[in-house]
């Protein structure tokens, strides 16, 4: 495990006054992929021992090459994949923007957002005031009644990310986020982002590469399979 | 509530797909109304249980398995991620799983209704309606139980679909009423007790309360000895089963 990595930024510590508690936290994440047909197939080790920290208020950046593992990483903190070793500790709500949208493909935005804002447990009224704030913030309230199947691309990232937006939760993972946005749209997108950390919520994006470094309070790498703090 | 709200929503998105809508027509259409006649006189040549009429009627119960089985199929497969998704969210599993159980339900009673009124429109009518209605939903019920298992462990549409209609034509073609009577190895087939009650011929292979209800796996399981069917004068036995006694019903 790599201590950098998991040590929290000065700007969540209070001062120096009290350590901040992670509230997402991986130690010793071991994941292989086995390749090729039983038997001739070998196992490769795309994690060995990653080890993370996210503090509260705190806008993190998971960088790396194509096929470092970080989608990997992304899944098993969240739960949708079992590491071989190691463990993962989340505090409070979550929400997941996976890399590919995952949306039912006949279904319309108003309707993703009516279910989510069930499997989130937030009142009706929340879930509807949440989903204008972000048809706003994002732009595509004029796609609210279109199937997910007849949206363009950059309009499906957009439905990808409200509906990990939509319940304002404790922490944010966001796996490529704005791949496909125009530029208006990522410069919304990072002014959501600062609203969340403003309101002490906290945010780990994953991209293969960081253009905008000054707008993370840490950078993350995931080099040889193991975190590495820049 | 929930449960409800979701099972609406995905039977929203099954409605919303054309091809969907066309199956359930064109299914039916083909294989009760236009096949049955033929698919009857290949069951004599075959050495089915079944004939004339049993052939016809049971090819309801086969259209609405087959309708079943792809449209759970879809269901499970094409929304794993998402579904999994909403777990991540909060959603308990359980509830998502209910749901996903509603509205396969749904479907089954919808593919047996488009069952059903192909054989009604075929004329000549149905004989013992209860009897058939519950056999084509039992059919529909065994299907949609294949069409989510095949679901959980194939990704792909294309080999989805091939290992599903690869288990609808053995079923079918080997089964007691279309070819192969009494054949032990043949007892395990997903609808053999469904087909020989839906059109009242017996199993003839194990006991007195022996023709509906039994699930495949135990019927596969060795006869036990002695005589298995308290009948009348019967016909001459074929192969190591006792002979089915034949009742035609529609």
């Amino acid at each position: 495990m790599n201590a950098q990595a998991t040590a929290p930024p000065a700007a969540t510590t209070g001062g120096g006054l009290a350590p901040a508690v992670p509230v997402l936290e991986a130690s010793g994440i071991e994941k292989s992929y086995r390749r090729g047909a039983w038997p001739a197939g070998r196992r490769r080790l795309v994690l060995r021992g990653v080890g993370l920290a996210l503090y509260p208020g705190e806008v993190a950046g998971l960088a790396g090459e194509n096929g470092s593992g970080k989608s990997t990483l992304m899944k098993i903190l969240v739960g949708a994949l079992a590491p071989d070793a190691g463990s993962v500790r989340r505090a409070g709500r979550l929400g997941y923007c996976p890399q590919v949208p995952q949306v039912y493909e006949r279904l319309t935005c108003d309707e993703h957002f009516e279910l989510f804002g069930h499997a989130y447990g937030i009142t009706r009224a929340a879930q509807v005031a949440a989903r204008r704030g972000l048809y706003a913030s994002l732009g595509f309230g004029q796609y609210a009644g279109t199937r997910a199947d007849q949206l363009s691309g950059g309009t499906l990232a957009k439905l990808n990310l409200g509906l990990a937006l939509l319940a304002d939760p404790q922490v944010l993972l966001l796996d490529e986020p704005y791949a496909g946005f125009d530029w208006d749209t990522y410069q919304r997108f990072w002014e959501l982002v600062a609203g969340r950390r403003q309101s002490g919520r906290s945010v780990l994006i994953i991209s293969h590469f960081v253009v905008d470094e000054d707008r993370f309070d840490r950078i993350i790498d995931l080099r040889d399979g193991k975190a590495v703090s820049r | 509530m929930t449960t409800i709200l979701f099972a609406r929503r995905f039977l929203a998105g099954y409605a919303r797909n054309p091809v969907n809508l066309l199956f359930l027509v064109l299914v039916p259409v083909a294989l009760v109304m236009v096949a049955a006649s033929s698919m009857a006189g290949a069951a004599g040549l075959l050495g089915g249980a079944g004939h004339g009429s049993a052939v016809q009627t049971v090819t309801a119960g086969w259209a609405a398995g087959f309708l079943a089985a792809i449209a759970m199929y879809f269901q499970v497969s094409a929304a794993r991620g998402t579904d999994r998704r909403l777990v991540i969210s909060g959603l308990p599993a359980a509830r998502l799983v209910t749901a996903r159980l509603a509205a396969g339900l749904a479907l089954a009673v919808l593919a047996s209704a488009a069952a059903l009124a192909a054989l009604a429109a075929r004329g000549g009518g149905i004989t013992n309606p209860g009897r058939v209605t519950a056999g084509t939903l039992m059919f529909a019920v065994i299907y949609l139980a294949i069409g989510a298992a095949v679901g959980a462990a194939v990704a792909s549409p294309v080999n989805g679909t091939t290992v599903i209609l690869f288990i609808w034509i053995t079923d079918v073609f080997f089964g007691p009423v279309l070819g192969a009577e009494g054949r032990a190895a043949t007892r395990g087939l997903p609808t053999h007790f469904v087909s020989l009650w839906m059109t009242g011929l017996r199993s003839g292979h194990a006991g007195p309360v022996t023709s509906g209800g039994r699930w495949p796996g135990r019927s596969a399981l060795p006869r036990p000895p002695g005589p298995c069917w308290p009948r009348p004068p019967a016909p001459p036995a074929r192969g190591a089963g006792c002979a089915p006694e034949r009742r035609r019903i529609s």
